[in-house]
């Protein structure tokens, strides 16, 4: 096992960071429930190969399997209530609150990378590899603008687990603790339940409204 | 019997709760047994000692015995309220797991765990807030992102922390002391961080603002007082002193100036509670940690007072169709009256228990400047009238309360104790000052 993912690590080597790069940066000019949930599934698959260079592999398959719960817990709170044909709050998350257009995301996005970039040369913290302090650090500044531009639960919530995900990169290999790793990913699936039950709520109570 | 075990009940029992959650006639006095039960075990068991749990160490000392009963009596006082009056299907097992995870961040050795615990704790109060179908979310996000956004940096701090002593003079200390004011200060929701949790107090079941205002505040006050304790160059870190009470002074005139602005009682209890939060940061700012222990159990009397009289009348007039506090208070003069005592002893006027924390730390700081004993003078004023003006005007009653024993009751039980702690105020400072002194605070 542990040949296998050294093996697929080794092959993903220079595509993991800007393969994140790249989903995330769509996430914040595109939005959109699919997409959110895309870069999800590739920040966690990412984050678990990252972290396989440096600690135990049983350490970050957890990554993996965090990321399998939280998947499993918001795909239906996405497809059947947040896009699905009985939601009747519109498709959210398209523009910002501001009414931002593509144009401020894209730029968002560029200023983003160089923030990112300057914190890998300003900070480049003891022994970890650079491509996983850029993604840590990047997913930290990414997590934060999805939230800034969010009007809904579903982007509020996608970029509060963005912003974990990048924060345990940089923690889980100088703290990897069964107790600790158990907590962190306790936090992920109960920021995904929140969100599931937040948006379920909204959404009854919209109907209840209606009908009301 | 090990200790571990009064940590382990409320995780073991809260799913058995969560089963009956619909039935609030069985999970209401169930939760409330656990917690009283809890709270005598903590009396009883053999504490002052230590236990280890895959290698993480759970203190239980005096202090923090003490803080524990005063947690779980404060707890089974909700879950009584909420049995008669309905605070949400979810209040019980959650309110019973944020107990459990509030127990662990009290007893953890280790600041680290603290703080996740914590973190945990604070997503189960977004369940909480929400409490049930409702098309607006504002309240539960606005307390769900600055909460789970501050975590990330306290849990760095706090392994800092735990694992080196820092020389106080250097970069990393400066960055940890500057981090965890930054941290808790918006945790504790003090200024500049006083709008984080008004939306959720707005939104909140009047119980759910309680456990906010409460047993959260009160641990992670407790956690900033035990951080300090474990760490001697924070505490004599002037920066710190500053910091501590720059927040409380700011908390306090905050606090009561826009306590004197509001007509809304979830408003003016947030602001009421900001201004008596910053009694405690100043008390431990200026190193009197055996008032600001004081001062956070006389909080937890209040908050729980004010907050049960509150939602007693909100109750009772939402009946009546009305939505003011004003509307059923001559209906109800037990609420009424339960309401003013309980926004009275926030405010700390004479004859509470606060006014004698706020004289001592008066009578402490008047070396420094006449100032601080005129800002909580008129801190106390401000808000001791914004709470006689809400009981002003309003509708009238045309359906009676329903016949009801219980809230009565626990609000009538908590109007005497808090009388009581404000008449006879000296075996409680005398308490504290056992405790500050527990944890080597010489005040």
């Amino acid at each position: 096992m542990r040949v296998l993912i050294d093996l697929l690590a080794g092959l993903l080597q220079n595509a993991i960071a800007p393969g994140l790069l790249l989903v995330i940066g769509l996430l914040i000019l595109r939005g959109g429930w699919r997409l959110s949930l895309l870069a999800l599934a590739a920040q966690y698959a990412a984050s678990g190969l990252l972290l396989s260079w440096t600690v135990s592999l049983s350490v970050a398959a957890l990554k993996w399997l965090v990321g399998a719960m939280v998947l499993f817990i918001l795909y239906p709170a996405g497809r059947r209530l947040l896009w699905g044909a009985a939601y009747p709050l519109g498709e959210p998350a398209t523009e910002s609150r501001l009414g931002l257009n593509t144009a401020f995301r894209a730029a968002s996005v560029a200023l983003l990378v160089v923030v990112a970039f300057g914190l890998l040369y300003r900070f480049p913290l003891g022994n970890l590899d650079p491509a996983i302090l850029f993604s840590s650090y990047w997913l930290l500044c990414a997590g934060l603008v999805v939230i800034f531009l969010a009007r809904d639960p579903w982007m509020t919530g996608v970029g509060l687990l963005i912003y974990q995900t990048g924060f345990e990169l940089l923690f889980t290999p100088v703290e990897q603790d069964l107790i600790v790793a158990g907590a962190l990913a306790a936090l992920h699936i109960l920021v995904a339940l929140a969100l599931a039950y937040l948006i379920t709520s909204k959404v009854a109570g919209a109907r209840m409204g209606e009908e009301g | 019997m090990s200790p571990l075990w009064v940590l382990a009940v409320p995780f073991i029992t809260a799913p058995l709760v969560y089963l009956a959650r619909r039935a609030s006639r069985l999970a209401g006095p169930i939760s409330a047994a656990i917690s009283l039960g809890l709270a005598l075990s903590a009396l009883i068991l053999p504490w002052a000692t230590r236990a280890e749990l895959m290698g993480w160490t759970f203190v239980f000392d005096t202090p923090r015995q003490a803080v524990y009963i005063v947690l779980q009596l404060g707890m089974a006082g909700l879950f009584l309220y909420g049995w008669r009056i309905s605070q949400g299907w979810s209040f019980f097992p959650f309110a019973l797991m944020a107990s459990a995870l509030l127990g662990i961040a009290l007893t953890s050795q280790r600041l680290l765990l603290s703080i996740l615990a914590l973190e945990l704790a604070g997503l189960l109060l977004v369940f909480l807030i929400q409490s049930g179908a409702r098309e607006r979310t504002r309240g539960a996000l606005s307390f769900l992102v600055p909460w789970f956004l501050a975590g990330p940096p306290l849990v760095y701090i706090a392994r800092t922390l735990d694992q080196a002593a820092l020389p106080p003079e250097t970069a990393p200390a400066r960055f940890i002391a500057a981090g965890l004011a930054v941290g808790f200060g918006l945790w504790l929701g003090t200024v500049p961080f006083q709008g984080f949790p008004l939306s959720a107090l707005e939104d909140s079941p009047p119980m759910v603002s309680a456990l906010l205002l409460g047993p959260y505040r009160i641990i992670i006050a407790a956690l900033l007082v035990l951080a300090l304790a474990q760490h001697p160059w924070l505490a004599a870190d002037p920066r710190i002193a500053f910091l501590l009470q720059g927040a409380g002074g700011l908390s306090i005139l905050v606090g009561g100036v826009l306590a004197l602005l509001q007509s809304s009682p979830a408003v003016l209890l947030a602001y009421a509670a900001l201004a008596d939060l910053g009694v405690v940061l100043l008390a431990v700012g200026t190193g009197r940690v055996d008032i600001a222990l004081y001062q956070l159990a006389l909080h937890l009397g209040a908050v729980v007072l004010l907050t049960m009289s509150w939602g007693a009348l909100r109750y009772y007039g939402a009946l009546n169709g009305h939505h003011g506090v004003a509307a059923v208070a001559n209906r109800t003069p037990w609420a009424k009256w339960g309401y003013l005592l309980g926004g009275l002893a926030l405010a700390g006027v004479p004859l509470s228990g606060g006014f004698i924390s706020r004289w001592a730390l008066a009578r402490s700081l008047a070396g420094t400047s006449p100032l601080w004993g005129a800002l909580l003078v008129g801190a106390a004023a401000a808000v001791g009238l914004s709470y006689l003006r809400q009981l002003n005007g309003g509708g009238e009653a045309v359906v009676d309360p329903p016949a009801e024993r219980w809230v009565p009751g626990l609000v009538l039980a908590l109007m005497v104790l808090n009388v009581g702690l404000g008449l006879v105020p000296v075996p409680l400072l005398d308490l504290a000052r056992t405790w500050a002194q527990g944890l080597g605070f010489s005040g």
